[in-house]
């Protein structure tokens, strides 16, 4: 008997459903809140100037501020008052930017300025000339749980059409307390779209999408700014104000990987553009030894070590490379200045 | 903010879902599911972990855990611990480890993995880019089962469930849960897209009723080895080279059978085709590598397989009963349960109640006790021993120097004789071992002393 | 990555759970005998994405990048595993799609075709395929479950793939092996067609409406009995987007419009091209006359030295002006 057949037999010929009422309740659900919530959310074109670092487009992508280099193509915002103030993330509107055009879902088109933005909270406030925009509901501080089924809404490609993306909260707790987390797919489309629940009451803005995935690919990790934080700066924003990040400590900009057998030291899964440690030539797979001829074994340690330095300061780091037979390790000693976290 | 609160009304026609529906119902069941699991998931060293007994047995993925024995760790919610690295079996990529003085300690319990089916919803729980270290809340994530069975290449994924739950770096170790709140896979391995090593709908976990199957031996301590069908070589059905092979999908066929090795006594040819092992059906020879791997070394699993009869021509059916894994391994390996040596092994083949001894290595504590091949071990310590695998995890449980009280049976004989267990040579299981070879066999030890690459054990770090 | 998921397994009622637990598995076990591993000899090399069959006696329906014009020894890996060589009979390249003709022994099972305009974001949606190869290597089709979290236009072709246009984008799991798959409705009929192609916006999955592809699979099946045509299309020479020099015996490249398949690949002045397509570069005019020869959607490997170091980009040509 053939094992096709024998599945068949144990499993009995199951038709597909006629329905699933469960699907029909959801389906419903996610387009009820894609349109009501869709009509807070607005598209923006963003003209920037020539990267001064180069041609776009050309040379090695980690000569490039990642913003310059992100695709072509609209990014959201969610309006937050009725008046015209918008808000997307302060990575949306970064750089050297010309010109920033909002296209409400009415389809109007309006010229939009850049009040201020908060880096910590990764979000800007526009204004455009507007008025009786509709305003998303809050949703109750407090009454977010874990394992909460939520929805991303966002102006895709065609700014003209909505996207919706689906999840659930992931954590409450991340960056400081300041953002949710979600495992609903935020990219470089919908970032600065709102995070709604099921009956599209608003969490937060989605934000930080840069740090993770370096080319804005959603790995099922993405962050949303609580709206209560937002308010807390935002009459500052108003005023114009950029608030910048707390003085981040020294940074050499790796990502760390899991521990690999065999190898003692923390191995570093990937590289950040323009980071120190790009200038100084650490490789994706390296394993980082010592910082200063002292042993570093965990991530913690690492950072520790790093935390005793200051910016500016040019440390050596002990590297155990794989070599070409894919077993033995070399060392190698790698002089490296470090610089302050940009995130 | 009075313009907002005004503004609201206009939405009074969202809800298209009714109070008390289909998806508050979901989102209430999945609330409750989440509030019984997430306290046992564990924080260790940037991976993750899974608490699967209140007395803090604990699983996780050997490239999290196996690089040293002793883990500061950290349940959800931040509550510390240090636990004891026990058992590990690099190439199955788990690691066991002991929480120090667990008690009443929250824990998922492990269930059936060859219940669960494509389709089955899943929850995992992780610490994705150690983003967990801040608060020491985990990061959860739901998807579904999306295949079965899958057998990855070196190192052993052999028979791993595939998930689209969004599982990354630093996932690994953690549980896929089901919703009846039950582990059945750990996390470990994801296949990225975009070129980037986050996960966009892969992810690999390591099955539970596998890790079932060696839990006796982590338990026991040290590194564990997996069955594998030694001295036989396989090929794929359908091979047009060979004649009356049969076609692809109906199993692996042997290539080749050298003299003395399990197969050949169970009995099994050259040209046999083998199409169920252990209870699985074997399609071809990626499931049948995956299947054997699921065993631990010492296995005698059921086979059935099919002989090409050239008289009648036509296959004709068999079924016999394989030992899996290498007895001249297996001899050194099994005489030892974690650093404790005992010096006999098992007769792997003995059915029935009690530990058969198999060898006796001569001048060894089993020796001494006069322990002979043939004996028959009911008790060990004042306890009833099943089998071969409980009464080394009998033995795993003791400290080298203590004495055992045996019942044994010899014929019509019963004998009560004292086993007084060594210390055992630890070279073969050395911590951090990140070696993908079989154990050595005894003869050829000192030419692979010569390009013996591997680092010294480490010492034990200090908890902190 | 979905709540689809859950829902499923956490319905009101008894009944209704009962009902949609099996939802997932009825949509499995009804295409899964539908979806096929394939494997084949490119002119570029082996490559491996997944194919559905669409009628009893033996059409299956895969994509152009996995099984393009030319393409040998098709070995096509069906639910069971049973493995039979396949045939090319179609392609087109501009829809991504390749006819290939087994002869099964017994009859095959073949998808239920859907309404592509009938879907709607937010419906649930499936996809089903060879995964990182899962059929192959395993006969365990991949099952992904998600939404459909938009609708809208592809411009440019990416990840080899050879379709610009309209495309259902769905949050169930898309990954290389997966071209060719069948984007499912909740009854697990196919709606779409399973591109690589993406948008860089997005990062997430992407199905050709099935219902303008219909027509296509007709045609390319021909009349019954008929002969099989492959359906003409524009042959536009392939645009990199460079030119070149030589320098110190060398192919040097002078400039890089911006925007060009080449400057995406990282190409940039003064970057030296050693060899094309696997084979070394003598000079300038060889490097041109060569690439003359390609056209549109071509995917070419072309080894780089750049400061020192060597890599090999894998890279689509374009169509200049887009």
């Amino acid at each position: 008997m053939r094992y096709a057949a024998a599945l068949a037999l144990v499993l009995g010929a199951l038709p597909a459903r006629a329905q699933d009422p469960l699907a029909e309740e959801m389906a419903k659900a996610i387009r009820a809140v894609r349109d009501s919530a869709g009509k807070s959310v607005v598209a923006i074109e963003v003209i920037r100037g020539e990267d001064p670092e180069g041609e776009t487009g050309s040379g090695p992508a980690g000569a490039h501020k990642d913003y310059y280099n992100r695709p072509a193509g609209p990014v959201t915002g969610t309006i937050l008052s009725a008046d015209g103030f918008i808000l997307t993330t302060a990575f949306n509107v970064s750089g050297e930017v010309k010109r920033i055009t909002v296209t409400t879902p009415d389809g109007r088109r309006h010229e939009a300025k850049r009040l201020g933005a908060d880096r910590k909270l990764d979000i800007a406030l526009l204004k455009i000339d507007a008025k009786d925009l509709p305003l998303l509901p809050r949703a109750k501080p407090g009454e977010a749980r874990v394992g909460d089924f939520v929805c991303v809404i966002g102006r895709g490609p065609d700014p003209a059409a909505l996207t919706v993306n689906q999840g659930i909260l992931s954590a409450l707790g991340r960056r400081s307390g300041t953002a949710v987390q979600t495992d609903a797919e935020v990219n470089y489309g919908n970032v600065g779209g709102p995070l709604v629940t099921m009956t599209g009451e608003w969490i937060g803005i989605t934000a930080h999408i840069y740090p993770r995935a370096m080319w804005g690919q959603s790995s099922g990790v993405a962050f949303a700014s609580k709206n209560a934080e937002i308010d807390k700066v935002l009459e500052d924003l108003k005023k114009g104000k950029d608030i910048a990040k707390p003085v981040q400590g020294p940074w050499i900009g790796v990502l760390a990987g899991e521990p690999r057998a065999g190898v003692e030291g923390v191995p570093v899964d990937q590289i950040l553009p323009n980071s120190p440690a790009e200038e100084a030539g650490l490789d994706a797979g390296d394993v980082i030894a010592a910082v200063d001829g002292k042993p570093v074994k965990s991530v913690e340690e690492l950072k520790a070590a790093l935390a005793k330095k200051k910016i500016g300061d040019e440390i050596e780091l002990t590297i155990r490379r794989l070599k070409r037979d894919g077993k033995t390790w070399e060392e190698k000693k790698v002089k490296i200045k470090l610089a302050e976290n940009p995130n | 903010m009075r313009r907002i609160t005004l503004v609201i009304l206009g939405l009074a026609g969202l809800a298209a879902r009714q109070e008390g529906g289909a998806i508050d119902e979901a989102q209430k069941r999945l609330r409750e599911v989440l509030a019984r699991v997430t306290p046992a998931y564990i924080f260790i060293d940037g991976g993750s972990g899974v608490c699967i007994s209140a007395d803090g047995w604990m699983v996780t993925n050997h490239h999290v855990a196996g690089g040293q024995k002793v883990w500061p760790m950290r349940f959800s919610g931040g509550k510390e611990g240090v636990a004891d690295l026990i058992g590990w079996h690099p190439l199955d990529d788990v690691a066991v480890l002991k929480i120090r003085d667990g008690k009443d300690l929250p824990f998922v319990p492990m269930g059936d993995s060859d219940a669960v089916r494509v389709g089955d919803p899943v929850i995992a729980i992780g610490n994705p880019f150690n983003l967990g270290a801040e608060n020491w809340e985990p990061t959860i994530s739901v998807g579904i089962v999306s295949a079965m069975h899958v057998y990855l290449d070196s190192p052993g994924y052999k028979d791993a469930i595939q998930t689209d739950t969004s599982v990354n770096p630093g996932n690994s170790g953690g549980p896929l849960i089901t919703m009846k709140g039950e582990v059945v896979g750990i996390n470990g391995r994801i296949n990225p897209r975009f070129m980037n090593r986050v996960n966009t709908g892969i992810g690999y976990a390591i099955p539970t009723n596998q890790i079932a199957r060696f839990l006796p031996h982590f338990k026991a301590g040290g590194r564990q080895w997996g069955g594998h069908l030694d001295g036989v070589q396989v090929g794929e059905c359908g091979d047009d080279r060979f004649e009356n092979v049969g076609e692809y999908g109906d199993g692996t066929f042997i290539h080749g059978i050298d003299e003395g090795c399990p197969a050949e006594k169970a009995g099994l040819k050259e040209g046999d085709i083998l199409y169920s092992i252990g209870g699985q059906r074997i399609t071809n020879n990626n499931r049948c590598f995956g299947v054997i791997g699921t065993w631990p070394a010492g296995s005698v699993v059921p086979v059935k397989a099919k002989r090409w009869n050239p008289a009648k021509k036509a296959f004709e059916g068999f079924e016999t009963k394989l030992l899996l894994g290498s007895v001249e391994q297996m001899k050194e390996y099994y005489a030892q349960a974690g650093n404790r040596y005992y010096g006999f092994t098992p007769d792997y083949y003995h059915e029935g109640a009690g530990f058969k001894v198999g060898e006796v290595d001569s001048g060894a504590p089993g020796a001494k006790a006069g322990l002979k091949p043939g004996d028959l071990i009911m008790e060990a310590g004042g306890k009833r021993v099943a089998n071969w695998v409980e009464f080394r995890q009998e033995m795993g449980a003791r400290k080298p120097g203590d004495v055992v009280k045996l019942k044994v049976r010899r014929g019509m004989e019963e004998l009560e004789p004292e086993l007084t267990l060594d210390q055992r040579d630890l070279s073969q299981d050395q911590v951090g071992q990140a070696d993908r070879r079989p154990p050595k066999k005894k003869d050829d030890k000192k030419k692979d002393d010569e390009d013996d690459d591997d680092a010294p054990p480490k010492k034990d770090e200090k908890p902190k | 990555m979905t709540i689809a998921a859950i829902l499923a397994a956490t319905a009101g009622s008894a009944e209704a759970r009962q009902a949609s637990q099996e939802n997932h598995r009825a949509v499995f076990v009804k295409a899964v005998d539908s979806v096929v591993g394939i494997r084949a000899m490119a002119p570029l090399g082996e490559r491996s994405g997944t194919g559905v069959v669409v009628s009893k006696d033996g059409y299956i329906v895969t994509s152009y990048a996995t099984v393009p014009e030319g393409s040998e020894q098709i070995r096509v890996y069906l639910h069971g595993p049973r493995l039979l060589i396949g045939k090319l009979v179609g392609t087109s390249r501009a829809h991504e799609l390749s006819l290939i003709k087994v002869e099964p022994k017994s009859e095959l099972v073949p998808i239920e075709f859907g309404d592509s305009a009938g879907v709607k974001p937010g419906d649930v949606s499936y996809t089903l395929g060879n995964a990182a190869h899962c059929i192959i290597d395993n006969d365990a089709a991949s099952l992904g479950v998600g939404i459909i979290s938009g609708a809208y236009t592809l411009r440019v072709a990416r990840a080899n793939s050879t379709y610009t246009g309209p495309v259902l984008e769905t949050t169930a799991a898309v990954n290389i092996g997966m071209e060719g798959s069948p984007l499912l409705d909740g009854k697990g009929r196919m709606v779409g067609f399973v591109t690589l192609n993406y948008s860089p916006s997005r990062f997430l999955g992407n199905a050709i409406p099935v219902n303008p592809l219909k027509p296509v699979l007709e045609r390319l099946r021909g009349p019954d009995g008929g002969t099989p045509t492959t359906v003409p299309e524009s042959q536009e020479p392939g645009y990199l987007g460079v030119t070149v020099g030589d320098k110190q015996g060398r192919v040097s490249v002078e400039s890089v419009e911006a925007g060009s398949p080449a400057a995406r690949a990282g190409i940039s002045k003064g970057t030296i091209l050693t060899a094309l397509g696997g084979t070394s570069l003598k000079d300038a005019a060889e490097f041109r006359s060569r690439l003359k020869e390609l056209k549109e959607g071509d995917l070419i490997f072309i080894k780089v030295e750049d400061d020192g170091l060597a890599a090999e980009l894998k890279i689509t040509l374009g169509k200049k002006g887009r």
